[in-house]
């Protein structure tokens, strides 16, 4: 019998046990127990980095059934769960700045498959991989006003209000979001200063 | 149903701006933010993945952890049996054994042999190295991992394992790498680069990264004393003293770094020939005969 207070011998859940990497890719698809889609979607917008769901969900799915026949099993399952999405993004991030740097313009369908770029803001499917590339390669405060404002709808006076930035800071924080994606050719400011100065 | 948030007329403005010039790439400015795409449903395809995309995602996911284990053995068979370098140590002044992890690597790399069956490139490299790390296969190692998966960290080790006997491999792979070496590895790049244009008998410019380091740390005492020894080595003893006088500006005599930069610089000295050797021993004579402190200490390795 346990004694009490001894730390708990840690144990796979059955969904992430199996007698290959195959059968708990499987048991992850079956109803996704770990909650792997909905994880991978909200880090990406915790971390403002501009991949496609689907396609980290995909891709963390594989990462998940190597690494629980690789690693011993975690105390804390929801933090191992959070770090492989974190690889599986980090690994999706470089194989994309890789694949842009040393084969441009050659894109798999897998690359060029970004719905939010290509019919929210019709996006060329070509361009998919080099405007995310740039966007994030972008430092965080620039990525992140392009999440809060653009993907998440916040106004521009609460996002100033929540900060780190002012007016001036938010402004050039999306301008140059935007131009990493190519959607900003201005030379200069433009005319209408978007953001009206609190008096 | 939930309501689409609007986004804020401002940045619709600008967004609208953007898209009335025919160069943008943003073709439409929409209206309502864009967060449904990352709180869609589970598609219906997602049941179907397990056998259709399965094989192709647990690959790629396998070709990721064998890149990684084989990239970080790499590591440690460089560390096994270095060649010129400074070691890290720590704030007690100890060396940090990096080979201590070797344990540990091999307990891992017995699990991610064992996750598949799958054969991919180094694999069997991995399996060789299951009862001890080779430090001849460290080259071999990187770039089987650079095969699976290209990296600039695993360009950083495979440029560490190139053979010391041809400089010029190490300095191309480094050549590749400048402006993009991880942060992490960015001081150790350079230094490599100053050791591997040491044996390429390029002492002039390794001096010139050295110094160069130490204007990017601020003040390096494990810099200072290496371009110190090539200013005597190029028989350059106003250099030199300058060197040693910055030196004494940036530690203390019982600093630890100075030993193992000595004990280094001793084991270098024994591979010049006698007379770049004498060249290196008058030149440090005369620097020493005019300065004291850690660049006197340091100096004393010359006079063995």
């Amino acid at each position: 019998m346990e004694e009490p207070g001894s730390p708990r011998q840690a144990a796979w859940p059955s969904f992430l046990r199996g007698e290959d990497a195959h059968e708990v890719y499987a048991h992850l698809c079956n109803g996704d127990p770990l909650r792997v889609r909905e994880r991978a979607a909200r880090r990406l917008r915790e971390t403002w980095y501009l991949l496609e769901p689907d396609r980290v969900y995909e891709k963390a799915l594989g990462t998940i059934a190597i690494a629980a026949r690789c690693d011993d099993p975690p105390a804390d399952l929801d933090g191992w769960a959070a770090l492989q999405i974190d690889r599986t993004i980090a690994r999706l991030l470089r194989a994309d700045e890789e694949a842009e740097r040393t084969s441009p313009g050659l894109l798999t369908d897998e690359q060029r498959t970004f719905p939010l770029l290509t019919e929210s803001l019709r996006v060329d499917p070509e361009l998919v991989r080099t405007v995310t590339v740039a966007f994030n390669l972008l430092p965080a405060l620039p990525r992140r006003a392009f999440f809060e404002l653009l993907i998440e709808g916040a106004e521009v006076a609460d996002c100033v209000e929540r900060g780190p930035w002012d007016h001036d800071g938010l402004y050039a924080a999306i301008h140059t979001a935007l131009a990493a994606l190519g959607f900003d050719l201005f030379a200069e400011r433009p005319s209408s200063f978007p953001f009206q100065k609190q008096p | 149903m939930k309501r689409e948030l609007e986004i804020d007329p401002e940045i619709r403005g600008l967004l609208e701006e953007i898209t009335s010039d025919p160069r943008s790439a943003l073709r439409l400015a929409p209206r309502h933010a864009l967060r449904s795409w990352f709180e869609r449903p589970e598609p219906a395809r997602t049941r179907d993945l397990a056998t259709t995309s399965a094989e192709r995602h647990l690959l790629e996911a396998y070709r990721e952890e064998v890149a990684e284990m084989l990239c970080n053995g790499a590591r440690l068979a460089f560390c096994k049996a270095p060649v010129w370098m400074h070691r890290a140590l720590d704030s007690h002044g100890h060396v940090v054994d990096v080979t201590a992890r070797e344990p540990a690597w091999r307990k891992h790399a017995a699990r991610v042999c064992n996750a598949s069956s799958a054969r991919p490139t180094g694999k069997d490299l991995l399996i060789a190295c299951l009862e001890e790390i080779d430090p001849r296969n460290g080259f071999a190692m990187a770039q089987a991992s650079l095969s699976l998966i290209p990296r600039d960290r695993t360009r950083y080790f495979l440029a560490l394992n190139a053979p010391w006997d041809s400089p010029h491999l190490a300095l191309a792979i480094l050549a590749r790498l400048r402006g993009r070496v991880p942060p992490e590895l960015d001081l150790h790049a350079a230094r490599l680069e100053a050791a591997r244009l040491c044996t390429a008998g390029r002492l002039t410019r390794a001096r010139t990264i050295y110094l160069e380091l130490v204007r990017a740390t601020g003040s390096s005492a494990i810099d200072l004393c290496y371009a110190l020894n090539l200013a005597c080595a190029a028989g350059e003893p106003a250099l030199a003293l300058a060197d040693g006088e910055a030196l004494n500006r940036s530690c203390s005599t019982s600093d630890p770094d100075l030993a193992e930069a000595k004990d280094l610089v001793g084991k270098w000295l024994l591979t010049r020939s006698p007379e770049d050797r004498a060249t290196s021993l008058r030149n440090a004579a005369r620097v020493r005969s005019r300065i004291g402190g850690p660049a006197e200490a340091f100096l004393e390795v010359f006079q063995a």
